[in-house]
C-alpha cells in the first residue's frame, strides 16, 4: 500500500505549539477542579450544617462551568488549541480506564456489547435514512447523521466526511445535531436512569450504546456512578470498534452511486479508521490481567483516569456554543432528534430484554 | 477533490486532515496512557489521589 499523507498544516515548530496549549489546558484543569470543589464544598456544607443537599457530581459542575464560559464571555482565541485537546484527554482517560477490566470481562461484556451495538446499527442506519428522506434532507447530510448517529458521533461523521466527499455544510450540520442531541442526553439520560431504577452495569450499557460523542457518553455514565462509566466506556469502545465497517459501506455506497473509484485496498481502509485508542485500552486490560500492577498501583491508574476525565468534561462544557448550533437550522436536529429518542428507546428495551445475562437491571 | 478513499489508493488529499489529526491523536493518547502506565508501575510517579 503506498500511502501519502498531506503534510501537517501548521508548520509551527513543535515546542511554541505545545506551549500555545497550555492557557487552554489550564482552563481545562481550572474548570474542572472547581467542579470537583464544588461538590465537595456542598457536600461538607450538608454535613456541617445536617442538611440532605443532593449530591451533584463534579462531572455536572464541570460541565455547566464550561457551558457559563462558552455561552458568556466566550473561549478568547489564546485558550481555544488547548481547549480542543479535551479529546487527547479523553481518550488517554480512556486508555487508562482499561486498567480496571480484566481481558475475561472485557471479551463477554463486549461481546454482548457488540451484539447490541450490531443491532443498534442496522436500526438506527435505517431509520435516520427513512426520516433524511422525509425531512428531504441533502442525502449526504442523511448519510452523515445515520454515521453519527449509529456509531461515535463527531468522529465518526468526520472520518466518514472525507469518505463520501460529502460538504463542509452537511458535516457541520450533523456535527451541530450530534453535539447538541449529545448535550440533551446529559442531563436526560440519568434522570430517566434513576426515574427507572436502572443499576449501574445497565445504565452504563444504555448510555455506552445510545449516547452518540464519546465524551457525553462517558460523560452521562460517570453523572450516574463511578461503575456506569465504566460499562459506558467499555460499551461505547465496542461501538466505537465498528466504526471502519460502516464508514467503508457508505464509502462504497457513495463510489458506486456517483461512478467514482472505489476502495481498492479495504483492509487497509478499515485499519485506517480503526479507533487506535481501543487498542490502547485492550493492551493496558491486558497488562492488568497477567498482574503487572499491584492493587495500589490500579488505583493509581484508575485516579489518574478520572484526572483526564475531569479535563474532558470541562472541556465538553467550553465546546458547547449554543447560539451555534441554534444557527444550524431545526430540520437536521429534528431528525436526530427523533431518531435518537427511537434509538434511546430501543437500546433500553433490548438491555430489558436482555437483563437475564446483565443481572438485575 | 478526492478523499479518504484515494489515500488508500496514493493520490495526494486535501480534506482528510481532521482525519488524519484524530488519528495521530489516538496514538499520542495510547502514549501517554502507556507512559503513565509505567512511571506508576516503576514507582516513578508516587500515589495519585483523587
Amino acid at each position: 500500500m503506498s500511502q501519502t499523507r498531506t503534510p501537517p498544516p501548521d508548520p509551527a515548530p513543535a515546542i511554541p505549539r505545545l506551549l500555545g496549549l497550555l492557557p487552554g489546558i489550564a482552563l481545562l484543569a481550572a474548570l474542572g477542579f472547581l467542579g470537583k470543589l464544588t461538590e465537595q464544598s456542598i457536600a461538607r456544607y450538608g454535613k456541617a450544617h445536617h442538611v440532605a443537599l443532593p449530591n451533584i457530581e463534579y462531572v455536572l459542575w464541570a460541565i455547566v462551568f464550561g457551558l457559563i464560559v462558552s455561552n458568556t464571555i466566550g473561549v478568547p482565541a489564546v485558550f481555544r488549541a488547548g481547549v480542543a485537546t479535551y479529546e487527547f484527554w479523553l481518550k488517554t482517560g480512556i486508555v487508562l480506564l482499561g486498567v480496571r477490566f480484566l481481558l475475561g470481562d472485557i471479551l463477554k461484556l463486549g461481546g454482548v456489547s457488540l451484539a447490541f451495538v450490531a443491532i443498534e446499527l442496522g436500526v438506527s442506519i435505517a431509520l435516520m435514512t427513512a426520516l433524511g428522506r422525509w425531512l428531504r434532507l441533502s442525502p449526504k447530510l442523511t448519510s452523515l447523521l445515520a454515521i453519527g448517529s449509529s456509531i461515535c458521533g463527531v468522529s465518526a461523521i468526520i472520518a466518514a466526511k472525507g469518505a463520501i466527499e460529502a460538504d463542509d455544510e452537511d458535516a457541520s450540520y450533523a456535527i451541530a445535531a450530534i453535539l447538541a442531541l449529545g448535550a440533551f442526553s446529559l442531563f436526560a439520560f440519568p434522570a430517566i436512569g434513576h426515574a427507572l431504577g436502572l443499576s449501574d452495569h445497565a445504565f452504563g450499557l444504555w448510555a455506552g450504546l445510545a449516547v452518540d460523542n464519546t465524551a457525553e457518553a462517558t460523560a452521562a455514565g460517570a453523572l450516574y456512578s463511578d461503575a456506569a462509566a465504566k460499562f459506558a466506556v467499555l460499551a461505547k469502545t465496542a461501538r466505537n470498534a465498528t466504526i471502519g465497517f460502516v464508514v467503508l459501506g457508505y464509502a462504497i455506497y457513495w463510489a458506486r452511486k456517483s461512478n467514482r473509484q472505489s476502495v481498492e485496498n479495504k483492509a487497509a481502509f478499515l485499519w485506517q479508521k480503526f479507533p487506535k485508542f481501543v487498542l490502547g485500552f485492550l493492551l493496558i486490560s491486558l497488562l492488568a490481567t497477567v498482574g503487572a500492577f499491584t492493587k495500589p498501583q490500579i488505583a493509581d491508574l484508575a485516579n489518574l483516569s478520572r484526572w483526564a476525565f475531569l479535563l474532558t468534561f470541562a472541556g465538553v462544557g467550553l465546546q458547547t456554543n449554543i447560539r451555534e448550533m441554534r444557527k444550524q437550522g431545526l430540520r437536521p436536529l429534528a431528525v436526530g432528534a427523533i431518531g435518537e429518542f427511537a434509538i434511546a428507546g430501543l437500546t433500553l428495551a433490548l438491555i430489558f430484554a436482555a437483563s437475564r445475562w446483565l443481572g438485575r437491571v | 477533490m478526492s478523499i479518504g478513499i484515494s489515500e488508500i489508493s496514493g493520490t495526494p488529499v486535501k480534506d482528510d486532515m481532521a482525519t488524519q489529526r484524530k488519528l495521530t491523536l489516538d496514538w499520542w493518547s495510547v502514549i501517554a496512557a502507556l507512559g503513565a502506565a509505567a512511571l506508576v508501575r516503576f514507582n516513578v510517579l508516587p500515589h495519585i489521589p483523587w
